[in-house]
């Protein structure tokens, strides 16, 4: 295959414009993914070059770049850009819609993919090479620090317009799935599966809770031009509205893929549709209102932290719905075992373990005692590494085949890529908890020498080594399988014929898999189209003025020790309401 | 509403309850945490003798601290420590603290006593009460935000002697104890206070502190806490290596961007005394690739050693920051790195 091949196979290029657009954000999100791979590596080699050896092999600069590029790539450049091009496929495809707006998918994908390189920051060439000044300031840049006047370590501006360019392309490419789905509704005479409910509710809760990190980018820009002033508290605020939101946007996609996979894989109808369906509604209202939780440890108001405590847990309630749901639509099941069997259930056990530790964070008491330590790396790492990314890789692994025409090209490797990675994952979750019950901060650069502190880094490093190994395995067969894989029969089938298929390729006793139903909603879209604008998409659209609307209050909040936070929350609360539910059931979700 | 709702009702009903029982039992702690005014609480009945007001203002990446009361802060004339803060068993640390730039975080994190963590964010003042510990020794306490670069340079030492007389023995048995602990098992005592190093059975006891291209004695910041006898004479060497190192907080940049060794900071000893007073003791301007010695009789119950105030750092090579201008950013900030502490026993 010459080059020109292999370009047509990477990115699908013989394929429609959908699958061309979809396929670019994966390559891209896969080549971000795998630089901020390499992003943390070097924090695990500096760590452990400081603990074993006591040196440390790179500037502090490069470390703390590090840090925060790895989490700026891995969660928006590969994260965001996956799950954007997961829905955006399915939506498509299950909704057997005829896509438009190609323009606009097209320009949110070049914005992405900008962004990315914004954030970085610059890197100096000439006269000699320097990569100190990439941008180090968090991944959530807490004011107001790297604004010039307030902070004495200032960061190139660029990282601040990449920020508002990530917003940009959340609201471009949310807009155009949910334009998607406003169109399919017009046709749409049962309601939607749930698994495409899930789809929908988190693109809102992606559009919602960038909300509050669009006006904090927004002052942040301002401020650093010097043509407003800054509210660290209420700039915080704002922010923390999407960086709690984002822990959803970036989970809750995982338990889409599980009410999608876990029904089909065991071949049984979802437990409770009805319960599916408000589980999705309550993670939507509660996900985007519960920014003080992570600003337990600021002087606020003890009352309004007690309110976030309580809406915290509320935010566990649809989890709990979930795992009851899905439980027992597997149980008893005959689940034959396969690798996407095996991420599914290991993207199911890890949300379990992962998300227990959350509820700890959530409680005032038990935050005063791991607040900022690497406890609570460690808690979004395990969600991060056992429940989302083992959903993905479930869902990819039949993607591609679906997508390429394709069977993958070795089992064996997706097999090694699957418990190399659970290992690595589990070595390195328990360094960071270990860490975190030693009391250390996190990114501490520099920490005791100390036996037990060196053994939990090296445990993390070790493990970070392996499920780093094993991805580039899984990153290999990719590539092998877009080029060289065999050819996959796979027209015509539903949904759950095609993921079952595809799991008996890599099935590890090579037994055959029971027949699905199939979830293609084709059938089920009826011919009339109304054009007016119904009055749950309208209401939807006063619910979002409403989000807006809430960063007024919260700008003029001062110290916050006031009504004005209540208002903020009340204005917020109800804005998200009203879109949520709204919307939802504009879209036949609920 | 069917059998299976009603298995999921159930079962949300439950976890509402548990989360109930939650709520309610932490309520009352959840007054007593977080930097806010309500924390002060725990004073309440508490004599004013024994209430030490400290204020903590958080720098990039400093803590500069001021006290009053049993304990008053003069380090050399100057109303502030920097990184330190004094106090006797028995006494409650009342600490209000603000922000000069960004947002920190004070963190004590004192598994075996108490433990601390307030967010310090601009504009807004956080307050606590830490009681000085029972066993004397020093108590490391450090920024647990990230604040820039120099982050994991932001820690600074409780120092934590008796009202008069010095260190007893019992105290330190226990206050290494602690510490060891804490350096092989999970949520027991300090894991950050600096390495111990004890020379209490000569009256001669002589350490030997080794920089490095990371800017501290013996990979410690602080670094290692020596511990001699009451009434020793005590030897103390310093070696501070001249490695043009982005690592190395003395290894500056002219405003025009030329890399040079700070010369203009003093190594020495100093005096921690039972009020607060600190004094000198033995002073000398930084000689770097030397062995730089100091001998002194160990009579006031602690001591600092090493370069005991910040230096403002620049980062600016070739005049980058100013050449390519707004678009790289600015790396500005006071740090500490030479630095540790002696307690005297008896």
């Amino acid at each position: 295959m010459g080059l020109k091949g292999l370009i047509v196979a990477l990115f699908q290029l013989d394929k429609d414009w959908t699958t061309r657009i979809v396929m670019a954000m994966l390559v891209m999100g896969v080549i971000w993914g795998l630089l901020g791979v390499i992003d943390s590596l070097m924090v695990r080699i500096q760590e452990t070059a400081w603990g074993t050896l006591g040196t440390l092999v790179m500037t502090s600069q490069e470390y703390y770049g590090g840090v925060t590029l790895h989490a700026e790539r891995d969660l928006f450049g590969f994260a965001q850009q996956v799950i954007y091009a997961l829905f955006i496929y399915f939506t498509i495809k299950l909704l057997n819609l005829q896509p438009r707006a190609k323009w606009l998918l097209n320009i949110s994908f070049i914005i992405l993919n900008i962004s990315m390189m914004f954030m970085e920051g610059p890197i100096v060439a000439y006269p000699v090479f320097n990569d100190n000044y990439f941008s180090a300031t968090d991944w959530y840049y807490i004011s107001p620090m790297g604004i010039p006047g307030y902070s004495q370590y200032v960061v190139s501006p660029l990282f601040f317009i990449g920020w508002l360019l990530l917003d940009i392309f959340t609201y471009t490419g949310g807009i155009w799935i949910v334009y998607h789905y406003y169109i399919a509704s017009k046709s749409l005479k049962e309601k939607l599966p749930v698994p495409l409910v899930y789809f929908l509710m988190v693109t809102l809760m992606f559009m919602i809770g960038y909300s509050g990190v669009t006006a904090a980018d927004v002052w942040d820009l301002l401020a650093y031009a010097g043509v407003v002033g800054l509210n660290a508290i209420a700039n915080q605020i704002a922010f923390w509205i999407f960086g709690h939101s984002v822990v959803y946007m970036a989970w809750v996609p995982a338990v889409g893929a599980l009410y999608l996979l876990i029904p089909t894989l065991a071949n049984r109808p979802l437990y409770s549709d009805r319960m599916g369906r408000i589980s999705a509604l309550l993670y939507l209202i509660f996900s985007n209102n519960v920014p003080i939780h992570h600003l337990y440890m600021v002087n606020l108001p003890v009352a309004i932290k007690v309110i976030q405590e309580v809406l915290t847990y509320a935010v566990v309630i649809p989890s709990m719905m979930t795992f009851l749901n899905l439980w027992a639509t597997a149980k008893g099941a005959n689940v034959n075992w396969n690798v996407i069997t095996a991420f599914t259930a290991l993207s199911f056990t890890g949300a379990i373990a992962a998300g227990v530790t959350g509820i700890s964070n959530a409680t005032i008491s038990i935050d005063a005692i791991i607040h900022n330590t690497m406890w609570v790396v460690g808690h979004f790492h395990a969600m991060i590494l056992l429940s989302i990314v083992p959903a993905a890789m479930a869902v990819i692994y039949f993607m591609i085949p679906m997508m390429s025409g394709r069977q993958w090209y070795s089992g064996k490797l997706a097999w090694l890529h699957f418990i190399g990675y659970t290992l690595g994952s589990v070595l390195l979750i328990i360094g960071f908890e270990l860490e975190g019950f030693y009391g250390v901060v996190r990114r501490a650069e520099i920490f005791p020498r100390v036996p037990g502190l060196v053994f939990a880094e090296n445990l993390a490093t070790v493990g970070a080594l392996i499920a780093e190994l094993a991805t580039l395995g899984w990153f290999l067969n990719l590539v092998l399988t877009l080029v060289k894989g065999r050819t996959a029969r796979l027209e015509g089938l539903g949904l759950g014929e095609l993921i079952n298929t595809v799991a008996m390729s890599l099935s590890w006793e090579s037994t055959g898999m029971p027949s699905l139903s199939n979830v293609s909603l084709s059938s089920r879209l009826a011919k009339s189209h109304r054009k007016a604008l119904g009055a749950g998409w309208a209401i939807g659209i006063v619910g979002a003025l409403l989000i807006v609307i809430s960063v007024i209050p919260l700008a003029l909040g001062g110290d916050m020790y006031n009504t004005l936070i209540d208002v903020w929350l009340l204005i917020l609360t109800i804005g998200v309401i009203m879109t949520s539910v709204s919307v939802l059931k504009a879209a036949k979700s609920i | 509403m069917d059998k299976k709702e009603r298995w999921e009702l159930i079962w949300v009903a439950f976890v509402i309850i548990l989360f109930a029982i939650v709520i309610a039992g932490t309520l009352p702690l959840d007054f007593q945490v977080g930097g806010v005014p309500s924390v002060l609480s725990a004073l309440n009945g508490v004599s004013s003798s024994d209430v030490v007001n400290v204020h903590i203002t958080s720098y990039q990446y400093l803590f500069k601290v001021q006290e009053s009361g049993p304990v008053n802060s003069n380090m050399m004339g100057s109303p502030f420590y920097y990184n330190v803060i004094v106090g006797h068993p028995g006494e409650y640390l009342n600490i209000s603290m603000t922000s000069a730039d960004v947002t920190s975080n004070f963190y004590f994190p004192d598994y075996s006593d108490r433990v601390v963590t307030d967010q310090i964010v601009p504009g807004l003042v956080a307050y606590d009460v830490l009681p000085v510990p029972n066993i004397t020794g020093v108590y490391t306490f450090l920024g647990g935000e990230y604040n820039g670069p120099w982050f994991s340079y932001q820690t600074g030492l409780l120092i934590d002697i008796p009202s008069s007389g010095y260190i007893p023995v019992s105290d330190l048995s226990q206050y290494i104890s602690q510490t060891q602990t804490s350096q092989t098992s999970t949520l027991v005592g300090d894991p950050y206070n600096p390495p111990i190093v004890v020379q209490d059975n000569t009256m001669t006891p002589s350490f030997y502190l080794q920089g490095s291209k990371e800017a501290m004695f013996n990979d410690s910041v602080p670094g290692p806490t020596l511990v001699v006898e009451n009434g020793a004479n005590v030897t103390i060497s310093m070696y501070i290596p001249a490695i043009a190192s982005e690592l190395d907080y003395l290894y500056n940049y002219t405003p025009t961007g030329t890399g040079y060794f700070v010369n203009n900071v003093m190594v020495g000893i100093y005096a921690v005394w039972w009020n607060g007073t600190i004094t000198p003791v033995a002073m000398e301007p930084i000689s770097y690739n030397t062995t730089m010695t100091f001998h002194f009789t160990a009579n006031a119950p602690a001591y600092l050693y090493g370069i005991v105030t910040p230096v403002y750092y620049n980062y600016n090579p070739l005049d980058l920051s100013s050449k390519i201008g707004p678009l790289i950013g600015v790396q500005k900030g006071y740090v500490m790195g030479y630095w540790g502490s002696v307690l005297v026993v008896s």
